[in-house]
C-alpha cells in the first residue's frame, strides 16, 4: 500500500509563522501553574538537600522528589508555557508534558520508560505525521533500555540507602547514552525525528532536550564506572561533532541547536562521575536549553546572542571541571560548540516579533548570563546534590556572588573564573562611554554642515 | 562589608583603570589608531572619518569588544577573579553575534567561529609549547584576515586586535619578560601589523585569499597539536 504524501507544512519554527510568536492560552496557564507549584511548593520541600519517594508502591515510591526532579520539572513545564505555539494542538502539549515530568520524577526505571514514550506520542501527535516510519523508529530507539530493565540492570532511581553504590555496568551506560542520542537527532542515530521536526519543531526540540534527563537520573542511585563514563563523553563528544556538522551544512534550524545542547549535556553527563563541577555545568545546560528554545521568536539574531550568552556559564563551568581532570579538549567542544551555532543563527538575520513569552525568557536568560551564580547556588548545585549515590560535592565550585563563579583548586587557588557579573559591569561602562561618544561625534559630525 | 560586596569593590577599583587605561581605552584608542594609520592610511584618523565611523558604530558590539580587550589577561595591574581566555574568546564571540552583518553572514560567521575555537584551543595547547602557539596564532590570523575583507568598522577593528592580543597573551612565556616591552612594542607592533594585513585583505587580490575555510584549514591541525602534544 502506498504512504500518503504528507505535503510539507510551512517552516513552524520561523517567528513570522503566523501565530507562533504567541503562546497557546491553555496551555500557557497550565504549564505557569505547573512550574510554580514545583518551584515554590515542591521547591520548599527539597531545600536543603532533602528528597523523598512519592506513591508508595513495589518496595519504593513510583516518583522521587529531589532538587534534581524539581528543576527540571520546573523548566519543562515553563518551556512548554512559553513556546507551544497558539496553532498547535493542546493535547500533545498535555502528552509531552505529562511525559516529560515523568522523565524528571520518576523512581521506577519502567515508569521513566513509559514517560518517555509518552513524550514521544506527544510529539508524534504534534507532528501528525502519517508515515509509520516515525512511530516504529521511536519504538525502536527505546528498545535497549526497555531490555536492561528486563534483565533487571536498571535499578530504582533513588539514592543508595547505604554503603557504596555498585557502579553501573559499562555496557548498560554505553546503551543509555546510545538512546538518548538515538532521541537526540544527532545525525546517523537520530534521523527519524527530521520528519517530525520539519512539522513539529518546537515539540521535536523539546524531547531532543528533554533526553539527558535519564542520564541525570540514572546518576542519582550509582555512578558511572570508568569505562562506562569515557565511553558515554566519547559519545556525547562525537554526537556533539555531528549534530555541530550537522548545523553548519545542513539547515539550521531549532532541532539541529537543540542536538547540540543535548549531546553536550550526555558528555559532561558522563564525566559527572569523575567530575562533580562538570555535572553542575551539564546540569546548567539542561535547564538552560528549554528556556533558550521559547526566544526563537525574538528573532535569528537574539536567538543567537541568547543561546551564547545563556549557555556560556554552563558551558564554562562544565569545561572547566573537564580540564581539572585532564580532559583538555572539552572546551572548544563546550564553549565552541555554542559559538558556532549563536555566530550562524545571528548570520541568518531573520527579522522576529517581541511576544511576551520570548522576553520572558529572554529575561531569564540574561539574568543567568550576568548573574549565574544564583542559577548555580538555587538549581544547579542542589540538583547534582540530588544526584549523590553517583556524583560528589562539587566544592571546587565557588559562587561569588558580588562578582561571579570560579574554580578552586585543592590548595585553595584561583585555577580560573568567570566572573560574569563583574563582565557585565565592564560592558555596562563601555557602553555608557560608547554612546555618550557617538552622541558627542554624531553632533560634530553635524556641526560643519550647519555652518 | 561583607566579603562579597568587597570582592565586588575590588574588582571595580582594578576594573576601571584596565577599561579606561591599559590595555583598555586610551591605550586601545592608540592602538587603533594605528591600524587604521596601517590600514587606510592618515586619511583613516582625519577627524571627519573618525567621526563618521564612531557615529555608525554598533555600540553594545564595540563596548564587548573594549571590555574584553579591557580584561584581557597580559602584565600591568592584577585583577581579582581575572577572566582566563575560556571566558574572553566566548566574550569576543558575543561581540561578533551582536555585530554581525546578512550580507556575507555566513563567511563572518565561520571566520569568527574558527577563531574562537582556535583561541579555546590556545588554553589547551600553553603547555604544549610554542609551536602549538605558533600554529593558533597562524590560525587566528587567517580568520582575522577573512573578516576584515568583509568588515572595516570601529567595532570589527577592536574585535581584531582583542582576539591578536589575546593570542599573544598567551605567548607570554615565550616572549620577552617586562611590562614596558609588552606595552610599548609588542602589542602595539601586533596592531600595526593587524593594519597592514587588513589593508591587503581589503585590496583586489587579497580578498581572493580571504576565506574562513582557510582559517578552518589551520584551526583543526592546530587543535590536533594541541592533543598530541599535550603532555
Amino acid at each position: 500500500m502506498a504512504h500518503a504524501h504528507v505535503p510539507a507544512s510551512p517552516r513552524q519554527d520561523s517567528p513570522t509563522s503566523t501565530g507562533d510568536n504567541l503562546p497557546h492560552g491553555a496551555i500557557a496557564a497550565v504549564g505557569i501553574i505547573l512550574a510554580l507549584a514545583q518551584a515554590v511548593g515542591l521547591g520548599l520541600l527539597v531545600a536543603g538537600g532533602r528528597g523523598f519517594d512519592l506513591l508508595p508502591a513495589l518496595g519504593g515510591g513510583l516518583y522521587r522528589i529531589d532538587a534534581l526532579g524539581v528543576a527540571l520539572g520546573t523548566v519543562f513545564a515553563l518551556a512548554v508555557a512559553l513556546g507551544w505555539p497558539r496553532s498547535a494542538r493542546p493535547l500533545p502539549a498535555l502528552l509531552l508534558l505529562i511525559g516529560l515530568l515523568h522523565l524528571a520524577y520518576s523512581r521506577e526505571p519502567l515508569l521513566l520508560y513509559l514517560g518517555w514514550e509518552a513524550a514521544g506520542l506527544g510529539l508524534l501527535l504534534a507532528a501528525d505525521v502519517a508515515a509509520r516510519r516515525a512511530p516504529v523508529a521511536l519504538l525502536a530507539s527505546g528498545v535497549p533500555l526497555l531490555v536492561a530493565w528486563l534483565l533487571g540492570l536498571v535499578p530504582a532511581l533513588s539514592p543508595p540507602p547505604g554503603g557504596d553504590p555498585q557502579p553501573w555496568p559499562a555496557a548498560v551506560a554505553a546503551a543509555l547514552g546510545l538512546v538518548v542520542l538515538m532521541r537526540s537527532g544527532v545525525p546517523l542515530l537520530g534521523g527519524w525525528l527530521r520528519p517530525l521536526a520539519e512539522r513539529a519543531p518546537f515539540p521535536a526540540a523539546l524531547y531532543v532536550l528533554a533526553g539527558p534527563a535519564v542520564l541525570a537520573r540514572a546518576l542519582v542511585p550509582a555512578p558511572w564506572d570508568a569505562l562506562g563514563g569515557w565511553l558515554l563523553a566519547l559519545l556525547g563528544a562525537a554526537g556533539m561533532v555531528a549534530a555541530l556538522l550537522a548545523f553548519v551544512w545542513g539547515d539550521r534550524g531549532i532541532v539541529g541547536a537543540a542536538s547540540v545542547l543535548a549531546a553536550g549535556a550526555v558528555m559532561g553527563l558522563g564525566l559527572a562521575s569523575v567530575s562533580p563541577v562538570v555535572a553542575v555545568g551539564a546540569v546548567l545546560l539542561m535547564l538552560v536549553g528549554p528556556v533558550w528554545l521559547c526566544c526563537r521568536t525574538l528573532g535569528r539574531r537574539a536567538w543567537g546572542v541568547l543561546l551564547l550568552a545563556g549557555a556560556a556559564p554552563g558551558a564554562w563551568v562544565l569545561s572547566q571541571g573537564a580540564v581539572t581532570v585532564g580532559y583538555e579538549v572539552v572546551p572548544v567542544l563546550a564553549l565552541g560548540g555554542i559559538a558556532l551555532p549563536a555566530l550562524l543563527l545571528a548570520a541568518d538575520g531573520e527579522p522576529g516579533r517581541l511576544a511576551w513569552p520570548a522576553l520572558a525568557a529572554g529575561v531569564l536568560l540574561v539574568l543567568v548570563a550576568v548573574y549565574p551564580q544564583a542559577a548555580v547556588e538555587w538549581a544547579a548545585r542542589p540538583a547534582v546534590g540530588a544526584m549523590a549515590g553517583g556524583v560528589g560535592v562539587p566544592s571546587g565550585l565557588l559562587a561569588n556572588w558580588g562578582v561571579g563563579l570560579a574554580l578552586r583548586a585543592p590548595d585553595e587557588t584561583l585555577q580560573a573564573a568567570l566572573p560574569a557579573t563583574g563582565i557585565a559591569l565592564a560592558v555596562l561602562v563601555a557602553w555608557a562611554a560608547v554612546r555618550w561618544l557617538k552622541l558627542l561625534a554624531g553632533r560634530a559630525a553635524r556641526e560643519p554642515e550647519e555652518r | 562589608m561583607t566579603p562579597d560586596l568587597a570582592a565586588f569593590s575590588d574588582w571595580t577599583l582594578a576594573l576601571l583603570p584596565r577599561l579606561f587605561l591599559y590595555p583598555g581605552g586610551l591605550f586601545l584608542l592608540a592602538s587603533l589608531a594605528l591600524l587604521r594609520l596601517a590600514s587606510g592610511g592618515p586619511g583613516a584618523l582625519a577627524p571627519r572619518a573618525v567621526l563618521r565611523d564612531l557615529a555608525g558604530a554598533n555600540a553594545l558590539s564595540l563596548a564587548v569588544a573594549w571590555a574584553a580587550v579591557g580584561l584581557l589577561p597580559v602584565p600591568g595591574g592584577t585583577l581579582p577573579f581575572a577572566p582566563g581566555p575560556h571566558a574572553l574568546a566566548p566574550l569576543l564571540a558575543l561581540s561578533l553575534v551582536l555585530d554581525i552583518r546578512a550580507v556575507r553572514g555566513r563567511e563572518q560567521a565561520l571566520a569568527g567561529g574558527a577563531i574562537t575555537l582556535v583561541l579555546l584551543v590556545r588554553a589547551v595547547g600553553s603547555e604544549a609549547g610554542a609551536v602549538v602557539w605558533a600554529a593558533v596564532g597562524l590560525a587566528v590570523l587567517a580568520g582575522v584576515y577573512a573578516l576584515g575583507a568583509l568588515r572595516d568598522d570601529l567595532a570589527a577593528q577592536a574585535r581584531a586586535t582583542g582576539w591578536v592580543w589575546l593570542w599573544l597573551s598567551a605567548g607570554l612565556p615565550y616572549l620577552p619578560d617586562g611590562l614596558a616591552w609588552l606595552a610599548l612594542v609588542v602589542l602595539p607592533a601586533a596592531a600595526l601589523a593587524l593594519g597592514i594585513m587588513l589593508r591587503v585583505a581589503r585590496g583586489e587580490r587579497g580578498a581572493r585569499a580571504a576565506s574562513p575555510a582557510i582559517a578552518w584549514s589551520l584551526a583543526l591541525p592546530s587543535l590536533l597539536a594541541a592533543l598530541l602534544l599535550a603532555p
